[in-house]
């Protein structure tokens, strides 16, 4: 028996050490080469969830790109851009979405809920530092553990490839237009009075906060301009949380421009629902906002003073 | 609780760890410990039908004294039949109701008739097929005066729960498992050793063939209409291996996991792809539940006593009865039906055991015939498999109307050359390692302990990599 115990703790050991020792070399090799560049005409880049990731049809805006990715939270736009700001020295303005759900209790879940962490954490995986792998791990560790295989295969893959930007290989998003119509069906659900589903949870996720926080923190250090963007969101979305909202962009971002294009459009027919602008929106939407980039953001340096505090912006 | 999961990976050695080391002294406390063990296991999917497990145990242990008990071949009869109408009631309910109600709805209806009969959300207890099994073999045994029963309910409970067969088999026999339950076990390093490397096989089947098979065929059989003749076919191909790795790596798991514990369960699994003909297929596939059949069910029918209209009229009874034990579904009899259609040519020409032996003993490839028997014994299978994991008959027939199309000559989609060559590598193994119990038992055995290891090691980071998804066990299920 002790000999069956002591080849087990032997055999095991030495899988165990075969299988960091690769996850930590495929890392250190990618760590090590220009994975993360983005291309050099693009100087604005918006990051943020499905909102603007509906939004910003970015064939449509110059210099643009959009890397918002549906149900993503702060978590995990401060992994990307730790990664992307260090590479990318020629980005003038990074965008973040701040919306009425991003305060959601629910971001938690975005975070380390078990269907989250399963797809988002292994593309990411290369950014993190001990400290957020200890968040996930002390929240869930099981799917964070679930999450290692699928993390190592994405980077052996990845590095099988031969392809030389992550980003894109590993999908770390992109615009997407929708075509589906909820709109009517969210309408009728207001107009019954089951508007639960636009109720927002009145329990905050601090969590989501504290790493919007550090996505400052990290733009800061980098001398990289940011701005925060709502994007449209329908007349009839209700919010029981703006108050708040306003609250804790007074008190912890005041210094960070607030783009606010929640009023943008009252056309019904530019939403797929009550969050999202359908393709057509995006389409309109997205003339515009690169108007808008050229007319007031191209030389931003002379209207940084114009823009600082909460901007309101609309189609009229 | 999945084999594949990380709760697994450490309940395991606690139970061992346990199982050798504080309670190897009592074998009382040994059994114990493996029943509220076993007990956990299964709470961890679903605590509130631990209820429904343990009357079910009662319910058998009681009857089959009462059985035993009683001299009068009435009263035999009455206890008898109370465990088979009470088992087989609750099954019909979990499983059946839902199927035999909206199957009766729809008979009405073709009648000219309205009918609404409304079904009930029931979820269907995991592994509820398999232990009934295990209850109601144990109660015929006694009938038949095969076994006496014991009177140790400790002993009876770990027999029906024990975990590693708890949800999915092998179906064990009371004339098997339960002497192995009462007498003391001693560790067996050599036998231990056996049992991880059977379970590691069973995970490489599991994790890298099914699972990973599983994605593609999901995909082509979900989108069926719109695919192409060859993609059909490679989506057939595809849940071929997906349901032999899936069902034949749980039972490697549960062996090697029981043979842990100094326990040798029934072979369930035998290599059935390198069959001959369709009959050998069937002594090869699932063994526990085709002998389970045949003890309880085809032979009690007459058997092959009767000339060859019995031979025939049983064979199309168990396979349709093993196929509604699958699932209720009229895809899972049609494809008992269909099995026992092929299996037919060897019935009435009596050659059904021409092929007992396994292919090409002792040689290291097959003669050609050979050969040519595997691929349409595989082929058949294969049409066979597609009924069984369509959604509808109607689903079954236009997939395999589809492959009967010019298309099947265009490259097909969802075609990984990753996954063939995983699926090569597989049956390679399983080829060479085809007289041992499992295909990994001798496979490297005789090599230097630093290739051997390496081989191991490169086959658990191939289990690594695929892994992560914790997908459940098709005969979960079931």
């Amino acid at each position: 028996m002790k000999k069956f115990i002591r080849i087990s703790l032997i055999f095991t050991t030495i899988v165990i050490v075969v299988v960091v020792s690769i996850g930590l070399g495929l890392r250190k090799k990618i760590d090590k080469g220009n994975y993360y560049q983005i291309d050099k005409n693009k100087e604005f880049i918006m990051l943020g969830h499905s909102h603007p990731e509906c939004a910003y049809n970015d064939t449509l805006i110059d210099n643009f790109l959009n890397l918002s990715n549906s149900g993503e939270s702060y978590f995990y736009t401060f992994l990307k851009l730790k990664k992307i700001i260090p590479a990318n020295k020629h980005l003038k303005i990074i965008f973040i979405e701040f919306t009425n759900n991003v305060l959601d209790k629910e971001m938690d879940e975005w975070t380390w809920g078990d269907k989250y962490i399963n797809f988002r954490l292994p593309k990411y995986t290369s950014s993190m530092t001990l400290s957020d792998y200890q968040l996930l791990l002390f929240k869930n560790w099981r799917a964070t553990l679930n999450a290692e295989p699928p993390t190592l295969k994405l980077y052996a893959d990845f590095l099988l490839s031969k392809s030389n930007e992550i980003i894109k290989k590993n999908d770390w998003g992109s615009y997407v237009p929708l075509e589906r119509d909820y709109l009517a069906h969210d309408l009728k659900r207001i107009k019954e009075k089951k508007d639960s589903v636009l109720n927002l949870q009145k329990e905050e996720s601090k969590i989501n906060i504290e790493y919007l926080k550090k996505c400052v923190a990290i733009c800061e250090s980098n001398n990289t301009k940011l701005f925060f963007v709502r994007s449209p969101l329908h007349t009839q979305y209700v919010s029981n949380n703006e108050e708040r909202l306003q609250t804790i962009y007074r008190e912890n971002f005041q210094k960070i421009p607030w783009i606010d294009l929640i009023n943008f459009t009252q056309d019904d027919s530019h939403f797929s629902d009550l969050e999202h602008l359908n393709y057509k929106g995006s389409v309109n939407y997205s003339k515009f906002f690169d108007n808008f980039i050229k007319r007031e953001l191209r030389n931003f340096d002379d209207n940084t003073e114009k823009l600082n505090g909460i901007l309101k912006l609309s189609s009229n | 609780m999945l084999f594949n999961s990380i709760d697994f990976v450490i309940f395991l050695p606690i139970v061992f760890l346990l199982y050798w080391f504080v309670t190897q002294k009592s074998l009382k406390a040994q059994n114990v410990l493996l029943m509220v063990a076993s007990y956990f296991f299964y709470a961890c999917w679903d605590w509130r039908f631990l209820f429904l497990l343990a009357f079910s145990t009662v319910l058998d242990f009681y009857s089959g004294l009462k059985v035993d008990q009683s001299t009068n071949i009435n009263r035999r009869k009455m206890w008898l039949t109370i465990s088979v109408l009470i088992n087989l009631g609750f099954l019909a309910f979990f499983k059946y109701y839902n199927f035999f109600v909206s199957s009766f709805a729809e008979m009405i209806e073709l009648l000219g008739f309205k009918a609404n009969i409304p079904t009930l959300k029931i979820i269907l207890p995991v592994g509820i097929s398999f232990y009934t099994f295990h209850g109601l073999s144990y109660v015929f045994d006694i009938y038949n005066r095969k076994i006496k029963p014991t009177t140790n309910f400790i002993q009876y409970s770990l027999f029906v729960s024990f975990f590693p067969l708890l949800v999915a088999g092998p179906i064990e026999r009371a004339t098997h498992l339960l002497p192995q339950i009462e007498k003391p076990r001693t560790f067996n390093y050599f036998k231990a050793v056996d049992g991880l490397r059977q379970i590691l096989w069973g995970f490489f089947k599991k994790i890298v063939i099914a699972d990973q098979c599983a994605e593609l065929a999901n995909e082509i059989f979900n989108q069926s209409a719109d695919q192409s003749a060859s993609t059909l076919l490679l989506g057939a191909f595809y849940f071929t291996f997906q349901i032999y790795g899936d069902f034949s790596g749980y039972s490697d798991i549960a062996l090697g996991t029981a043979r842990l514990f100094g326990f040798e369960l029934l072979r369930n699994f035998a290599y059935p792809y390198f069959s001959r003909d369709i009959a050998e297929f069937w002594r090869r596939w699932h063994i526990s539940l085709s002998s389970w059949f045949k003890d309880y069910l085809y032979i009690p029918l007459g058997g092959s006593s009767g000339g060859n209209w019995m031979r025939i009229r049983n064979t199309f009874i168990i396979f349709i009865v093993s196929g509604f034990w699958h699932g209720a579904n009229w895809t899972f009899i049609v494809w008992g039906a269909l099995n026992a259609l092929f299996i037919m040519p060897s019935i009435i020409f009596k050659t059904n055991r021409n092929n007992i032996e396994i292919v090409a003993k002792g040689k290291l490839l097959p003669t050609f015939q050979d050969f040519y028997k595997i691929l349409i014994t595989f082929v058949l299978t294969m049409l066979a498999w597609i009924f069984f994991r369509a959604e509808s008959v109607n689903h079954a027939i236009s997939y395999i109307v589809g492959i009967f199309d010019l298309s099947i000559a265009t490259i097909p989609a969802f075609f990984s050359a990753k996954l063939i060559v995983l699926i090569t590598f597989f049956m390679l193994i399983e080829w060479l390692g085809r007289e041992f119990q499992f295909g990994l038992q001798n496979f490297a055995f005789k090599w230097n302990r630093i290739f051997r290891w390496g081989f191991y090691v490169g086959l658990l980071f191939i289990i690594f990599i695929s892994s992560g998804k914790e997908q459940a066990f098709i005969y979960f299920q079931f």
